[in-house]
């Protein structure tokens, strides 16, 4: 089945039933919202944005976490496996959740609350890290910089 | 609110599932064991509402134009990097 959604963002979207991803307790802060597609816009890649069929005026920003940080590395718990029915820890797909303020060079991404996607179920999960080493603002643009001018001494 | 004050060792019942007692008290730091179902999940207040604050950020954010920074993270990519270890 198809469900056509008038979204802020994106505009018209045709959605067929295999592409929605239910998070079952959503987002924090959004709890409300438990259906959501992940869209691409090739000009805009590697992020991806995680639209809200609940409420269409909502989408967040998604980025591979490894494209930003490639020591990046989680465990899902598992009550976390459990609740995704991941049937291979390994089948999970990781997200991490951007915000882009004004100034667009101070870009951050929350390492510490990734979305998690099980793609077979298409369940998914925002998990929070007990892990001090993520934090909920990482400013990887200027990280990948920074990175750069140590592998490029001038 | 519901207020209650605790000794070391006293526990807190909340509905029938989950219990908190008073691990150890030392200064001004007091720690908490935490007995609930696995489905229940417990976290610090503050990484919880950090999460929840960049969440409400991101949501806010979410329309602008990424063009650009998409193009110099794909550019970074593609430029070859020194000593890159064999995986």
């Amino acid at each position: 089945m198809t469900e056509i959604y008038e979204t802020l963002q994106f505009g018209k979207l045709e959605v067929r039933d295999e592409d929605v991803v239910v998070m079952p307790e959503g987002l924090l802060g959004f709890s409300h919202c438990r259906r959501f597609v992940i869209l691409e816009d090739p000009a805009q890649a590697p992020f991806q944005w995680l639209q809200s069929l609940d409420n269409t005026d909502l989408s967040f920003v998604l980025i591979d976490p490894l494209l930003i940080k490639a020591d990046y590395q989680i465990q899902v718990p598992k009550e976390e496996v459990r609740q995704l029915e991941l049937e291979d820890p390994k089948d999970a797909r990781v997200y991490v959740i951007v915000v882009v303020p004004q100034d667009v060079r101070e870009v951050t991404a929350n390492l510490k609350g990734p979305i998690v996607i099980n793609p077979k179920k298409r369940r998914a999960k925002q998990l929070i890290l007990t892990d001090e080493q993520y934090p909920a603002r990482y400013p990887f643009l200027v990280e990948l910089q920074k990175e750069e001018l140590k592998q490029n001494p001038e | 609110m519901l207020v209650l004050s605790r000794k070391r060792d006293e526990s807190i019942l909340i509905g029938d599932d989950v219990e908190i007692t008073v691990i150890d008290v030392r200064g001004d730091t007091v720690k908490l064991g935490v007995s609930a179902p696995k489905s229940v999940a417990v976290y610090r207040k503050e990484v919880y509402e950090a999460i929840q604050r960049e969440n409400i950020a991101a949501a806010q954010s979410a329309g602008q134009d990424l063009t650009s920074l998409a193009k110099a993270l794909r550019e970074r990519r593609r430029r070859p990097e020194p000593d890159e270890p064999a995986s």
